[in-house]
C-alpha cells in the first residue's frame, strides 16, 4: 500500500512543482512586461502592457493558488492513508 | 541689409519639434522574445500538469477522479492563457519595428534641417557680400533698387518654406507613431478578456463586449460569434433607435409645415397610434384634445416654454409656497406626457454624457475611435435636443432634434454595417441552431423525466408485489 503512497507523494510533489513554475512564469511576465513598458516610450504601449501584466498575471496567479490546492489535495489523500495503514496495522 | 523685419523662424536641429522619439526598440524586442518565451513555456507546462495526479492505478476514486478533472481544467486554463498571450509579442515586435522606423526618420530629418541651416546661412552670407559691392555699381541717389527686390527676403522666405516642410514632415512622423501606438495597445488589450475595459472604450461598447463574451459561453452560441455580437448590438441600440425613428421624422415634418404656414405646430399632441387606441376604445371615444383626461395627458398649454412657465409662476409667490406654485403650474401646462418625456430624455442625457466622458478628451477619443466617438456624440447631441425640445418646443428644437437625430442614425448605420450584414447573413442559422439545441435539451430532460418516473412506477409495483407476497400466506 505504500507503495501508492509515494506515487501520492511523488504527485503532490510535481503538482506544487507546477504551482511554482507557474508563479515563476507570473514574476516573468510582470518583469519582462515591465522591461518592455520602460523602453516602449509611449503612453499606449505603456498602458497596454500594465493591462496586460495585470490581466494574464492575475490568471497565473489564480492557477498557481489552484495548482497549490491540487498538491494539498493530494498531500493530504496521502496522510490519510498512512494513517489508516497505521491503524490497520495496529489492528492486526 | 536684413530689411525684412518679420525673418524667418529661428529653428534650431535642438527644436522639440524633431525631437528623438522616446523608447529603445531593442529592449522593446528582447522583451516580447522573451514574454513569447514565457508564453510557450506556460503552454509546455499545460501538458505536464494531468501527468502529476497519479494514475488510475495508484490512486482511484471519487477524490482522484475530482483531482484529475482539476488538473484537466487547470491545464485548459493554462493552454488557453499561453495561447491569449502569444499575440503580445508580434504586437510589441511592430511597435519595436515603427519605434525604430520614427526614430530613423526623426534623425534624418534633423540632418536635413542642419544641411537647411547651412545652406540659408550661407546664402545669406553670399547676399551680403553682394551687397558690399553693389554700392560701386550703383548710380548715387535715392533710386528704386535697380537690381530687383531685396534678394535675402526671397532667400528668408524660401527657407522658412522648407523648415514648415521639415516641421510637417517631423509632426507626420509623430503622428504615425501614436496611431501605431494605439494598434499595439488595442492587441495587448484583445489579449485579456472584454470583461476588462479597453483604453478609450465607450460604455455601451463595453457592457456589449462583455455581454458578448459571457453569452459565448454556450457551447451553440460559440460558432456564431459574430451574429451574437450583431444581435447585441441591434438589441441594445433598438430603444434608442426606436425613439431617434419616431422623433426625429415626426419633427422634420413639423417643421417643414412651420416653414410652408408658419403656424405654431410644436404643441404635443396625440400620435397616430394613441389616437386609433382612443378611437377603439369606446368609452374613450369622445374624448377629444380639450376632456379632462387629455388636458391631465397632454398639458393645459401645449406649447408653453416650461421654464419660462416656472419662473413665472415662480416669481408670482414667495418661498416655499412660490417654488409649490411654480412646479403645480408647470406640471399642469406640460401634462404628462411631457413630464414623462423630459424625464426620458434627460435620463438619456445623462447616460450619453457618462458615455462621452467615458472616452476621455475629444481629440484622442477621436483619434482613437472615430466615427464610433462622432456616433457617441450625436446620440448626446439628439439627447440633449429632445428634452430641450420637451421644455421649449419651438423650430429652433425641433430642427436640432431632426439633424442630430439622422446624423446619429446614419453613423451608426454605417458603423455596424458589418453587423448589419451578419444579422441578415447569420440570423436564420442562429436561430435554427439555438431551436434544435434547446430542443434537444428539452427532449433530452424529458427523456431523464421518463426514465425516473418509469423506474419509480417499477419500483413501486416490485415493492407492492413484495408487500403483497409478504401478506400472502400461501405465497
Amino acid at each position: 500500500m505504500r507503495a501508492v503512497g509515494s506515487e501520492l507523494q511523488a504527485g503532490s510533489a510535481s503538482t506544487g512543482g507546477a504551482a511554482r513554475a507557474v508563479d515563476v512564469a507570473s514574476q516573468q511576465l510582470s518583469d519582462h512586461a515591465g522591461a518592455a513598458s520602460g523602453a516602449a516610450g509611449h503612453a499606449d504601449v505603456t498602458g497596454g502592457l500594465e493591462d496586460l501584466v495585470t490581466f494574464h498575471g492575475g490568471i497565473l496567479q489564480v492557477l498557481t493558488v489552484a495548482l497549490d490546492a491540487l498538491s494539498s489535495e493530494i498531500r493530504g489523500f496521502d496522510t490519510c492513508m498512512t494513517q489508516t495503514d497505521a491503524q490497520l496495522a495496529g489492528g492486526s | 541689409m536684413r530689411s525684412w523685419q518679420g525673418g524667418p523662424e529661428v529653428v534650431s536641429v535642438n527644436d522639440g519639434d524633431f525631437a528623438d522619439p522616446p523608447g529603445d526598440p531593442s529592449t522593446v524586442e528582447d522583451a516580447a522574445t522573451r514574454l513569447a518565451d514565457v508564453a510557450s513555456g506556460v503552454d509546455g507546462l499545460a501538458g505536464s500538469v494531468p501527468g502529476c495526479v497519479p494514475t488510475g492505478d495508484a490512486w482511484s476514486g471519487q477524490t482522484a477522479d475530482a483531482a484529475r478533472t482539476s488538473a484537466q481544467g487547470v491545464a485548459t486554463a493554462l493552454r488557453s492563457e499561453a495561447a491569449a498571450l502569444l499575440p503580445a509579442s508580434p504586437a510589441l515586435r511592430e511597435w519595436a519595428s515603427s519605434l525604430r522606423e520614427a526614430k530613423a526618420t526623426m534623425s534624418k530629418l534633423r540632418l536635413e534641417l542642419q544641411q537647411e541651416m547651412d545652406r540659408h546661412s550661407a546664402r545669406l552670407r553670399a547676399i551680403a557680400t553682394e551687397a558690399s559691392l553693389r554700392p560701386a555699381l550703383v548710380p548715387a541717389g535715392p533710386v528704386a533698387p535697380p537690381f530687383g527686390p531685396d534678394p535675402s527676403i526671397a532667400e528668408d522666405l524660401e527657407h522658412a518654406a522648407a523648415v514648415a516642410d521639415l516641421r510637417r514632415r517631423a509632426d507626420q512622423v509623430r503622428d504615425d507613431l501614436d496611431a501605431d501606438a494605439l494598434t499595439c495597445r488595442r492587441a495587448l488589450e484583445n489579449t485579456c478578456s472584454q470583461l476588462v475595459r479597453g483604453h478609450r472604450e465607450s460604455l455601451t461598447d463595453y457592457l456589449q463586449g462583455a455581454a458578448g463574451e459571457l453569452l459565448e459561453q454556450i457551447p451553440v452560441l460559440r460558432k456564431h460569434s459574430e451574429t451574437v455580437d450583431a444581435a447585441l448590438w441591434a438589441f441594445m441600440t433598438a430603444p434608442q433607435a426606436l425613439v431617434v425613428g419616431t422623433q426625429a421624422p415626426k419633427r422634420a415634418i413639423a417643421l417643414m409645415n412651420y416653414w410652408k404656414n408658419k403656424d405654431a405646430i410644436f404643441a404635443t399632441k396625440y400620435s397616430l397610434l394613441q389616437r386609433q387606441a382612443l378611437t377603439r376604445m369606446g368609452w374613450a371615444s369622445h374624448m377629444d384634445d380639450a376632456s379632462a383626461l387629455s388636458r391631465f395627458w397632454l398639458g393645459a398649454s401645449r406649447e408653453a416654454n416650461l421654464l419660462s412657465t416656472f419662473s413665472t409662476a415662480v416669481r408670482g409667490g414667495s418661498g416655499w409656497s412660490g417654488l409649490a406654485t411654480g412646479v403645480s403650474t408647470t406640471g399642469k401646462a406640460a401634462g404628462l406626457s411631457r413630464v414623462l418625456g423630459v424625464g426620458g430624455a434627460g435620463a438619456a442625457t445623462l447616460l450619453s454624457a457618462a458615455n462621452v466622458a467615458a472616452q476621455g478628451n475629444p481629440i484622442d477619443a477621436w483619434k482613437a475611435n472615430g466615427t464610433e466617438y462622432a456616433a457617441d456624440v450625436a446620440e448626446l447631441g439628439f439627447n440633449a435636443s429632445l428634452t430641450t425640445f420637451m421644455v421649449a418646443p419651438n423650430p429652433w428644437s425641433a430642427g436640432a432634434v431632426a439633424i442630430t437625430g439622422v446624423a446619429w442614425a446614419g453613423l451608426e448605420i454605417y458603423n455596424h454595417r458589418e453587423d448589419i450584414a451578419n444579422l441578415a447573413k447569420g440570423a436564420v442559422p442562429l436561430i435554427t441552431d439555438t431551436y434544435d439545441a434547446v430542443a434537444t435539451k428539452v427532449d433530452d430532460t424529458v427523456d431523464a423525466g421518463k426514465r425516473v418516473v418509469t423506474e419509480a412506477a417499477s419500483n413501486a409495483v416490485d415493492d407492492a408485489k413484495k408487500v403483497a407476497s409478504a401478506l400472502n400466506p400461501f405465497d
